[in-house]
């Protein structure tokens, strides 16, 4: 009968081709050698053992456009909580086996950086055992447990949920319970209207000035780690190791070049960041500062229309809501002249002669220039906007009726 | 006229009277009462009281009792008996006591927990205690989500959410798998099968979960009437069960009426068509505005007769099947409760307790194939008040008649075994892999099966699992659960879009990988609420199928060319002298190779064109009979291949008597020479792959399945053979019926000549 499974097994089930017998995995003592070689030493405690290596990176060490302590000198207010001091920021990313935040998809390797002493350290917990698991997770728990914020790239929905579902698999108490700073969600913010995806990767390249040459793409990192388990060749893994090494490098370059950006200390690097720069501010009531980097954009002959038609927007919007209103008009009739295909500054001109004005001739002839735009752009293929054209209608028919109330 | 009028009318009219072999007239049934259960919580019996009940019916309070024990229990009960309170008092009652306590239900779809839902808000509600229940399926918002796996004392959910969301993120559910009490599933019929063997191993999994967090739930579950409750439920769940069947509920009076169209073509043995006559009762039924379900076997039955009775009574009926868009369902299930609609064509579907009010006459076209599905059917027609009829319109097919002819055999035999195979190599082998992927497995763990070790060893050499010391960890980039669906043999359906309007292409439903090449081959007219399409294109990789809307007078029908090749013998007996049964493995190839138009009314064949698909190639277990040198050597080749091909016939109709199983679970082949052994050989298949166990049924059933087939044929008045025993004479040839009846007679080794 158990041949016969084997073979209905194979049967049913076969995908590869023959490979060698699973070995049970020890501690062997040759691993623990080779690790000396990549700066990894070998940690014990009661559950068990792992690999661990601690780097340490001068302040002035450059990665990208800026040095790893520059960051140091500005302030982490906008990115986060007030009062929240460098050094309890922990820069985390992890390499798992899988995609998904299920019980299965195990982390392999842990890496985090942080500042200690005017230096950048950054630690490597890597597993080299399966069944050792618990044995670094008690200990990385420890390790992070004094930090308040953790600083990733798409980890509060993936790496730090998945440190918890590891954490809560071995029935480990857990503490994890920290600010999140995720750098995805600023990042998606400022760059997803002009960078083709947010991937860390193309926010490198693009914002960090930042090219990595002979990178393990993450996505290869698994099967690195299946090929070790099965050869215990620790010098597989140097390419994962150094590809997470450089991924969270790149968060502390991350967090300065945001940092910087929205203190104002780093000029904006193209129209698109400047004017979601702006949106960032107003949105978070710096209006002063965002007025400003409006007005500079549409001073710069440079800027093109359909960023330019955003500042009109929001700057005009700015002006109208403090009552600014010869400031507002003003923008609205340069919008106007810019931006010819577009109604938008002409209803809004039309509101301010009918309602604050009270010019309801001119206010007409505002809604039929408006009118006129919007058929021109129907006619230009544009979808036709049945609803718009439908309120413009109504006004033009109030205006009349107020037009020939003033008439008799 | 209302209903029991009718009734009377109808039983005394001759055209309707010549029909009906058999007239059973159940009267109705008074309740029985016992006390509350002593221990139950005096707030309960409060909050009962409360809502005018006084008393339970006997079996609820014996599964209360038996539960509040400690038992875990299995209610066996009719549809519409009061099953919910059998779980709902001790679940609510243990968490009056402990308010951490947490219970799951399973329902076996989406429908039925939001019906379930509804009930249970109810009971809660005059209790005044902040008891929290909550779905979790599908339709969940994310946002809801977490209240649900913190705070939900109660978790609503199905099968397939249970295996792909919960189960494999079960470090989220810490508070559920920490504190959970009760596993309650309803329904329990509904899984046999391969979607029960399957859910077998998700509970497994299920209890390897809670296991790990400290828990050790109390299964309470209920069942419709089947013939084995208890060993069903622990073959199940894989825990000891206890069995409460001492229904305490009160019927109404119910007519069930046996109806056999009548014969058209004597020599031929053909009867008019059942579709015709289910028609004809539905319509007068409907007409005298009668609320009524009309079931019928298959997709295309039911469009087809919902074109018919749509005509009759213009926007009252509508269809109701597998591949409706649930929002479309609810629509329905909500017209017929408020009896808005007045006529529901349905496949079985509307078996399973989806809540649909109270009918008052129910058609069955064709035997549903099994005793108790028909009493499920039936059940959809009855009022509290008043009776309720059933027209049990049979179809020709030798089943049909064996049950029409033998009303007493319908109405006296206890209903069939529900038969699962939790072990099906391949279905265990998948959630093996799920369970990988949850938690480690562990030196001398087993899974269901004592070779556990020899299969995950097996998913370690092929890179499936790791072996590291004296455990198997997962160790692979996949996610298995979502590889696994519980409810076909393949994961992804035919999606069947709607191209008639340019500009807005609409999805109209699904279809399953191995009926699409005989629903949706192209050409093919596929039937949606009574609309006819036409298949334009179909896209076998993308699995996409586009039809545009048509209006033809006719419908397709695909034929099914098999091939059998046994791979490996498991059990092998001398049947009889010149006879032999065995049982295993064998590879099945299924290639559609034509198809015919059909047409509407007289169902006559108007044309057919070829079907350019892959072939379909299956592992599964099959039961053959290989017959001897002495009872072949006596007949020609083609005396041979019909005989073999008439017992084919019948025993591929017959054996869903035994098996609780559609009549399509089970597939035929004869072969005059079979490849493996030379000799005349029959078979009898699993169509899933592995198989799910009826296959070692039939093994052991083969000599009662061959007399039941003697005597069948024996009594069939047809002369040549005919649809309704060994098939008709153009099948099998003139002398079709008397050769299968001598072949059979010569297996069962009695003495006869050769006519």
């Amino acid at each position: 009968m158990s041949s016969s499974l084997r073979d209905r097994l194979q049967r049913h089930f076969k995908r590869s081709t023959p490979s060698d017998t699973p070995v049970a995995e020890k501690p062997e003592p040759h691993l623990k050698q080779s690790a000396d070689r990549f700066g990894f030493t070998w940690r014990e405690n009661e559950r068990g053992g792992y690999l661990h290596r601690r780097q340490v990176f001068s302040a002035e060490m450059q990665h990208g456009r800026y040095a790893l302590g520059e960051m140091l000198q500005g302030s982490s207010e906008f990115l986060m909580k007030n009062g929240t001091g460098f050094e309890e920021l922990l820069f985390f990313d992890t390499e798992t086996t899988g995609l998904g935040t299920g019980a299965g998809n195990l982390i392999f390797l842990y890496g985090i950086g942080y500042f200690q002493e005017a230096s950048f350290v950054l630690e490597h917990y890597f597993l080299p055992q399966v069944g050792d698991e618990a044995a670094l997770l008690q200990d990385f728990l420890e390790q992070v447990a004094s930090f308040s914020v953790v600083v990733t790239y798409n980890g509060k929905a993936f790496d730090w949920n998945q440190l918890r579902t590891r954490t809560t698999l071995h029935r480990l108490p857990w503490a994890g319970e920290k600010e999140q700073c995720d750098l995805l969600y600023p990042s998606r913010r400022l760059w997803s209207r002009w960078l083709p995806s947010c991937r860390l990767q193309e926010v490198e390249s693009a914002c960090l000035g930042l090219i990595r040459e002979d990178d393990t793409p993450g996505n290869l990192a698994p099967l690195h780690y299946f090929q070790f388990l099965k050869d215990r060749d620790l010098s597989r893994m140097s390419g994962v190791f150094d590809h997470n090494e450089r991924d969270v490098l790149s968060l502390a370059t991350l967090f300065t070049h945001l940092q910087q950006l929205l203190e104002g200390r780093q000029p904006p690097g193209n129209p698109e960041e400047a004017i979601a720069l702006g949106q960032w501010w107003e949105r978070s009531g710096r209006v002063r500062e965002a007025f400003a980097r409006y007005e500079a954009l549409l001073s710069d002959r440079k800027t093109p229309l359909h960023i330019r038609r955003q500042a009109y927007r929001a700057a005009s919007r700015i002006r109208k809501g403090e009552g600014h209103w010869a400031d507002a008009v003003q923008l609205w009739q340069r919008w106007m002249d810019e931006d010819l295909w577009n109604p938008e500054p002409c209803v809004e001109l039309a509101k301010f002669y009918e309602h604050r004005t009270r010019e309801a001739e001119r206010a007409h002839q505002m809604t039929l220039e408006a009118m006129h735009r919007l058929s021109k752009r129907g006619r230009l293929g544009s979808q036709p906007r049945k609803k718009e054209m439908d309120a413009l209608k109504y006004r033009l028919r109030r205006l009349e009726q107020k037009r020939e109330q003033t008439l008799f | 006229m209302n209903v029991q009028q009718l009734i009377d009318h109808m039983k005394s009219r001759v055209d309707i009277w010549k029909q009906v072999t058999h007239w059973e007239t159940i009267p109705a049934k008074p309740a029985r009462y016992a006390d509350f259960p002593r221990r139950l919580h005096p707030d309960l019996k409060g909050s009962l009281r409360s809502r005018g009940i006084e008393a339970l019916y006997t079996h609820q309070a014996t599964a209360v009792e038996k539960v509040l024990a400690g038992e875990n229990v299995v209610t066996v009960t009719p549809t519409a008996s009061g099953k919910t309170l059998c779980y709902n008092l001790p679940v609510v009652q243990r968490i009056l006591e402990d308010s951490a306590a947490r219970a799951l239900y399973i329902f076996p779809t989406k429908a039925l927990a939001q019906d379930q839902m509804t009930e249970l808000n109810e009971l809660m509600r005059g209790l005044g205690k902040d008891i929290k229940g909550y779905t979790y399926d599908g339709d969940t918002p994310p946002a809801a989500r977490q209240a649900t796996r913190r705070a939900g004392h109660i978790v609503v959910t199905n099968p397939d959410m249970l295996h792909q969301a919960i189960l494999p993120h079960h470090t989220k559910w810490v508070k559920l798998f920490e504190n959970l009490r009760y596993i309650v599933i309803d329904e329990l019929h509904a899984y046999r099968g391969v979607f029960g063997s399957h859910f077998a191993n998700v509970l497994r999994r299920l209890r390897r979960i809670c296991r790990h967090y400290g828990s050790d739930p109390q299964f309470i579950l209920s069942s419709a009437t089947i013939a084995n409750p208890g060993p069903f439920a622990e073959k199940l769940t894989g825990v000891p069960v206890s069995v409460v069947d001492n229904n305490g509920a009160p019927a109404d009076g119910k007519h069930f009426v046996f109806f056999n169209p009548p014969v058209v073509n004597e020599s031929l043995g053909i009867r008019r068509s059942s579709l015709l006559e289910a028609r004809r009762l539905a319509e007068e039924l409907l007409q005298n505005d009668i609320q009524t379900i009309v079931f019928a076997r298959s997709r295309v039955r039911v469009e087809v007769l919902l074109t018919y009775l749509q005509q009759a009574l213009p926007g009252k009926v509508r269809g109701y099947r597998g591949g409706y868009l649930p929002t479309q369902r609810r629509k329905i299930e909500k017209g017929l409760r408020s009896g808005e609609i007045r006529g529901v064509v349905s496949t079985n579907a509307l078996e399973l307790g989806i809540d649909i009010g109270e009918l008052e006459a129910c058609v069955i076209c064709g035997y549903p194939g099994s005793i108790a599905s028909t009493w499920q059917q039936a059940g959809r027609a009855g009022r509290r008040q008043g009776a309720s009829v059933t027209f049990l319109v049979a179809s020709s097919n030798p089943l049909d008649q064996y049950v029409i002819e033998h009303p007493e055999y319908f109405l006296q035999r206890t209903p069939e075994h529900a038969l699962i195979q939790p072990d099906n190599l391949v279905i265990l082998v998948n959630h093996i892999k799920c369970a990988a992927y949850e938690l480690p497995f562990e030196q001398g763990e087993k899974f269901g099966v004592a070779t556990t070790e020899e299969v995950l060893d097996f998913l370690a050499e092929e890179r499936i699992l790791h072996r590291a010391g004296d455990r198997w960890y997962w160790m692979d980039q996949s996610f298995p659960a979502k590889e696994v669906s519980l409810r076909s043999a393949a994961a992804e359906n035919f999606i069947v879009i709607d191209i008639s309007e340019t500009g807005n292409h609409r999805v109209l439903g699904e279809v399953d990988r191995f009926s699409a090449p005989t629903l949706i081959h192209e050409e093919a007219i596929y039937l949606h609420e009574g609309v006819q399409y036409q298949v334009e294109k179909l896209d076998y990789e993308e699995k996409k199928a586009y039809v545009r809307q048509v209006n033809v007078d006719y419908y397709t029908d695909a034929n099914l060319a098999v091939q059998l090749k046994v791979l490996e013998v498991e059990r092998e007996e001398l049947d009889t002298a010149h006879c032999s049964k065995s049982m295993g493995e064998v590879t099945v190839n299924a290639l559609a190779t034509l198809f015919k138009k059909i047409k509407f009314g007289t169902h006559e064949n108007i044309g057919s064109g070829p079907i350019h698909l892959p072939e379909e190639e299956m592992h599964t277990t099959a039961y053959w009979l290989t017959l001897e040198e002495a009872i072949a050597d006596r007949l020609s080749r083609d005396e041979l291949q019909a005989g073999l091909v008439g017992l084919a016939n019948v025993l591929g109709h017959l054996a869903p008597l035994y098996l609780m199983c559609d009549p399509r679970d089970l597939g035929v082949a004869a072969q005059v020479k079979a490849v493996h052994s030379g000799k005349p050989t029959l078979f009898l298949y699993d169509k899933y792959p592995g198989g799910v166990g009826l296959s070692e049924k039939l093994f052991e059933l083969s000599r009662e399945l061959l007399q039941t087939a003697r005597g069948h044929i024996e009594k069939c008045p047809c002369e040549e053979g005919c649809p309704s025993c060994v098939g008709p004479a153009v099948e099998t040839g003139s002398r079709g019926k008397a050769l299968t009846l001598d072949l059979l007679r010569r297996i069962l080794d009695e003495e006869t000549v050769l006519k």
